[in-house]
C-alpha cells in the first residue's frame, strides 16, 4: 500500500565524538550488567530467567505440530493400521521406506510383511504422513535416533510400531486440517 | 522431449521484444511471452552484441545479470540452450535471453565483458554442462573438483554414477596455485612482489575456519597483512540440488528447498511454490497469501538475527551473539509451532500450505516477537555506537552501487550500496502491495551500512507480521482444485473419488503444461529465483535455483582487495554466505 524508501542515518564520525564513544562503552556495560543482575536475581529466587535448557535433564515442551521421526500407528489390537498400499514409498523424496506387502484372512486383508525405514536417509519431511490414506504412518515426537552401526539405523516394523495413544499431539495437529 | 513453449501466431508483442527485434531483425530467432515472462531466442554468435545492446539501450537498461544457466534438450539439435536472466534496476523489468548451441561445438561468446557478474555463473554452466565460453577470463570448474569426469547436469549423466576416488594425493591444490596463478577477475600484481620487494605469501583461509561460518575456502595472497588478491572457492557443500529435483516430482523438491538457505528455509519454500504455481497458472487463496507473507517475514527475522549475531561473534563480541541467538530462538519457536520444524520447515505446498496456523498463534507471536525486539534493542545498544565495532565495520568492504549491480548483488548488500531494490516493493508478489513497510538504503556501501540495513529490516519484518496478524482473512488456506492440491484427509478416508485423487497426485504429481517460468522473490539475502522448465510430465525438466549467496559472494575479492586480512572477516560475515544456498 505504502512503502517508503528510508535513508539510514549513520552514527556520527568517531573523531568528533570521543565523549559519545565513551558513553557507548558505558551503555554496553550497563546492558550486559543488567542482564547479568537479572539472571543472578532469578537464580537466587529459584526462578532462573536463563534461556538455556539443560538437556537431557530438562526438556522442551514440544508443540503439537512437531515433526520427529516417522512411526507406524499401532491399533488397540496390537496390529499396525498400515495396509501396505505403498503411497509413502512413492512420496518419499529420499527412498528411505521399503515395504513388502502380504495378505491375511483378516477383515483388513493386506498388511506389510516388511516395513523398513532407513533412518540414516530419512529427513523427517513428513511427506509419507501426508500421502498416507489410512493415518497409518505419523511423525512422532521422537528425535533421539542413534546407533553404533549403520545397520542400527535401519528400523523394522516391530521397532516402528507405536500405540496410537502416544501419538495424540501430532494426531491432534493433523486432524485440524482433515476437513479442508 | 517437448520444446519449451513458443506461442503460435500472432507473435507476441512487448515493448522490450519490439526494441530487440527492431535492432536485431535477423538475430532474434524467436520470441515468447509465456505467463508474463519476456523471452527472446538469439543466434548464439551474436549473444555478446545483444547483451551489450540490452545493457546500454536507455529503454532496456538490463544492468544486472541475475542468472546464467543451460538446459539440456537431449535428442534435439542443437542440444543445449544457454539461458540468461536479466534484470533492470532502472525500469524494474526482466528479460530472458536464450541461445542454442550444438553438442559437438558447445561454445558461446562469454558475456563477462558486459556484466562482470556473469563470471561465476558461466563457470557454473561450464562445470555442469560442459559448455565453453570463449573470452572468459578464468574458465574452470567452480563446484566440482578437477578430476570429476563428465558434466553432471547433462541428461545422459546418470544420477547414481560414481566418480573415481581421489585422495590426499589430489593435485587440485597445486593446479590452482600454478596453472592459474591469480585466479580472480582481477589483474595479477606486478611481478608478484610486495611493496618492499618481498614475495607475496599465500594463505588458505578455510574450508573449515572458525571465522568463516559456512564451508568455503579463500586463497589469499598477502603482502604483509594486506590482501593483494583473493580467490574464493565454493562448492564444498554442493549436493546436486538441481539433479535431485529433476529426478523427483514437483512436490518432492519442497523439502530440498528447505536446505538451500537453512536459516530462512520458509522463504525458499515460498519462492519455489510460487514458481510452480505460476507454471500451473493458479493463484492461492487470500488467507494462504497472508500466512505465506507472515511466515516468510518470520524467516527473514531469523536470518537477519543470525547474520548480525554471527558478525558480532566473529568480531569477538560474544554477548550480542547470545542476544541475537536468543531472539532467533524465539522466532523459531513460532516457526516450530506452525510447521513442526525449526530449520527444515517444509511448510508451503503447491496451491496451499501443509497446515493452517495453530490456535492462539496471534497472541503467541506478538509476545515472542516483542521479546525478541527487546533483545534487538539491547544488541543495538551494545554494538552500534561501540568504537571497536565501528572501527571494524566503517569504511570496510565497500562496494559501489554500479559495481554491485554489475555483479548481480541483491538484497541487503545492494540496498546498503544505496540502490532501493527490494522486490517486495519493486515487483510486489503475494500481498506485499497491501502492506506498509519501509525499505532502507545506505549511503556508503560499507559493512556498517549492511549492518544497519539488517537491523532496520528486522523491525520492518516485525511490522509486517503485526499487519498480517491484523489483516489475516478467514477462509481456507488451500485452493479447491483436485488436480493440484492433495485432498483433505477426511475425504480421502471416506470417499472413493478423493482417494483416487490422492493416489494419482502422489504417484504422478501435478502436471503443469509445457512451458518455462522464472519467479524471483526477495529472500533474506537477496533475490532467490526459481527457473522451471516443464515438459508436461510430473517431474520438472529443469529446476534451477538462482541463489543470492552465490552472486553476493562473487565480489568478495573486490571488497577486500588492498585491505587488511582482519577486514576480511566482517566483510565475509556481512555477505552472510549460506553454504547450502551458495553451493546448492
Amino acid at each position: 500500500m505504502a512503502t517508503r524508501v528510508v535513508s539510514l542515518s549513520r552514527p556520527q564520525p568517531m573523531q568528533q565524538s570521543l565523549g559519545r564513544s565513551a558513553l557507548a562503552i558505558l551503555t554496553g556495560l550497563w546492558v550486559t550488567n543488567r542482564h547479568f543482575m537479572r539472571n543472578l536475581w532469578g537464580y537466587l529466587r529459584g526462578k532462573p530467567t536463563v534461556f538455556t535448557v539443560q538437556y537431557p535433564e530438562e526438556r522442551l515442551e514440544l508443540p503439537n505440530a512437531f515433526r520427529g521421526m516417522p512411526v507406524l500407528v499401532q491399533m488397540d489390537n496390537g496390529k499396525e493400521r498400515c495396509v501396505a498400499c505403498g503411497l509413502c514409498e512413492w512420496a518419499c523424496p529420499t527412498d528411505c521406506i521399503t515395504i513388502f506387502p502380504a495378505e491375511t484372512a483378516d477383515e483388513v486383508e493386506r498388511y506389510p510383511a516388511v516395513f523398513d525405514i532407513n533412518l540414516s536417509r530419512c529427513m523427517f519431511c513428513g511427506l509419507c504422513e501426508e500421502a498416507c490414506p489410512e493415518e497409518a504412518i505419523v511423525m512422532s515426537q521422537q528425535v533421539e535416533v542413534c546407533g553404533y552401526t549403520r545397520r542400527a539405523t535401519l528400523w523394522h516394523k516391530e521397532d516402528l510400531l507405536v500405540p496410537v495413544s502416544q501419538l495424540g499431539k501430532r494426531l491432534q495437529h493433523l486432524r485440524r486440517g482433515y476437513d479442508r | 522431449m517437448a520444446e519449451p513453449v513458443v506461442e503460435s501466431a500472432p507473435p507476441p508483442t512487448h515493448p522490450i521484444l519490439d526494441r530487440l527485434q527492431a535492432q536485431f531483425p535477423h538475430d532474434v530467432t524467436a520470441v515468447s511471452l509465456y505467463r508474463g515472462d519476456v523471452s527472446a531466442s538469439i543466434a548464439p554468435e551474436r549473444i555478446l552484441d545483444v547483451a551489450r545492446f540490452t545493457r546500454e539501450d536507455p529503454a532496456l537498461r538490463f544492468d544486472m545479470p541475475l542468472d546464467v544457466t543451460a538446459v539440456d534438450y537431449l535428442g534435439q539439435e542443437p542440444r543445449f540452450e544457454v539461458v540468461y536472466h536479466l534484470y533492470s534496476t532502472k525500469h524494474h523489468h526482466r528479460l530472458r535471453l536464450k541461445a542454442r548451441v550444438p553438442e559437438g561445438q558447445a561454445t558461446l561468446p562469454s558475456v563477462t565483458p558486459v556484466w562482470v557478474g556473469a563470471n561465476w555463473l558461466e563457470r557454473e554452466t561450464y562445470d555442469m554442462y560442459g559448455i565453453r565460453f570463449t573470452g572468459h577470463p578464468d574458465l574452470r570448474r567452480i563446484y566440482l573438483y578437477d578430476e570429476f569426469e563428465g558434466y553432471p547436469l547433462r541428461k545422459d549423466y546418470p544420477k547414481e554414477k560414481r566418480q573415481p576416488l581421489i585422495g590426499p594425493g589430489s593435485t587440485r591444490g597445486e593446479s590452482v596455485g600454478n596453472e592459474h596463478p591469480y585466479a580472480t577477475d582481477l589483474p595479477p600484481p606486478a611481478h608478484g612482489k610486495g611493496m618492499l620487494g618481498t614475495d607475496l605469501m599465500r594463505v588458505q583461509l578455510g574450508p573449515s575456519h572458525p571465522a568463516t561460518h559456512g564451508t568455503v575456502r579463500i586463497i589469499l595472497d598477502l603482502d604483509g597483512e594486506t590482501i593483494v588478491n583473493a580467490d574464493v572457492q565454493v562448492g564444498f557443500l554442493h549436493r546436486g540440488f538441481e539433479k535431485e529435483c529433476e529426478s523427483g516430482f514437483y512436490y518432492q523438491a519442497i523439502p530440498y528447498t528447505d536446505r538451500l538457505n537453512y536459516s530462512s528455509a520458509l522463504l525458499c519454500n515460498i519462492g519455489y511454490c510460487l514458481a510452480v504455481e505460476k507454471l500451473l497458472g493458479i493463484e492461492t487463496t487470500p488467507r494462504c497469501q497472508f500466512v505465506r507473507v507472515l511466515v516468510g517475514e518470520l524467516s527473514r527475522m531469523a536470518d537477519h538475527f543470525l547474520c548480525v549475531g554471527a558478525t558480532a561473534l566473529e568480531l569477538n563480541a560474544f554477548t550480542p551473539f547470545l542476544y541475537c541467538l536468543q531472539s532467533r530462538e524465539l522466532v523459531w519457536d513460532l516457526v516450530d509451532a506452525i510447521c513442526g520444524g525449526r530449520v527444515t520447515s517444509n511448510y508451503v505446498r503447491i496451491g496451499g500450505l501443509s497446515a493452517d496456523l495453530p490456535d492462539g498463534f496471534g497472541e503467541m507471536a506478538r509476545e515472542k516477537i516483542a521479546r525478541s525486539l527487546v533483545l534487538l534493542d539491547d544488541t543495538e545498544k551494545v554494538l552500534t555506537e561501540n568504537p571497536i565495532f565501528r572501527a571494524r565495520m566503517e569504511g570496510v568492504g565497500c562496494l559501489s552501487a554500479e559495481e554491485a549491480i554489475a555483479y548481480g548483488v541483491t538484497g541487503p548488500l545492494l540496498r546498503a550500496a544505496g540502490v532501493d531494490l527490494d522486490l517486495r516493493r519493486a515487483q510486489p508478489y503475494l500481498v506485499y502491495d497491501q502492506l506498509d513497510f519501509d525499505v532502507p538504503v545506505g549511503s556508503r556501501g560499507d559493512n556498517m551500512d549492511r549492518y544497519l540495513v539488517r537491523l532496520f529490516e528486522l523491525r520492518q519484518s516485525a511490522r509486517i507480521i503485526e499487519q498480517c496478524l491484523r489483516m489475516l482473512p478467514s477462509g481456507p488456506v488451500d485452493i479447491d482444485n483436485p488436480a493440484v492440491r492433495w485432498p483433505g484427509k477426511s475425504k480421502v478416508f471416506g470417499r472413493m473419488e478423493e482417494l483416487i485423487d490422492q493416489f494419482k497426485l502422489v504417484t504422478e504429481g501435478v502436471k503443469p503444461p509445457t512451458g518455462e517460468v522464472y519467479v524471483g522473490t526477495e529472500s533474506a539475502n537477496g533475490e532467490i529465483g526459481f527457473y522451471l522448465v516443464s515438459d508436461g510430465t510430473g517431474k520438472p525438466y529443469k529446476c534451477r535455483a538462482r541463489t543470492p549467496s552465490f552472486s553476493n559472494t562473487q565480489p568478495l575479492p573486490r571488497m577486500v582487495q588492498g585491505r587488511l586480512l582482519a577486514d576480511l572477516v566482517p566483510t565475509f560475515d556481512m555477505i552472510n554466505l549460506i553454504g547450502g544456498e551458495c553451493d546448492r
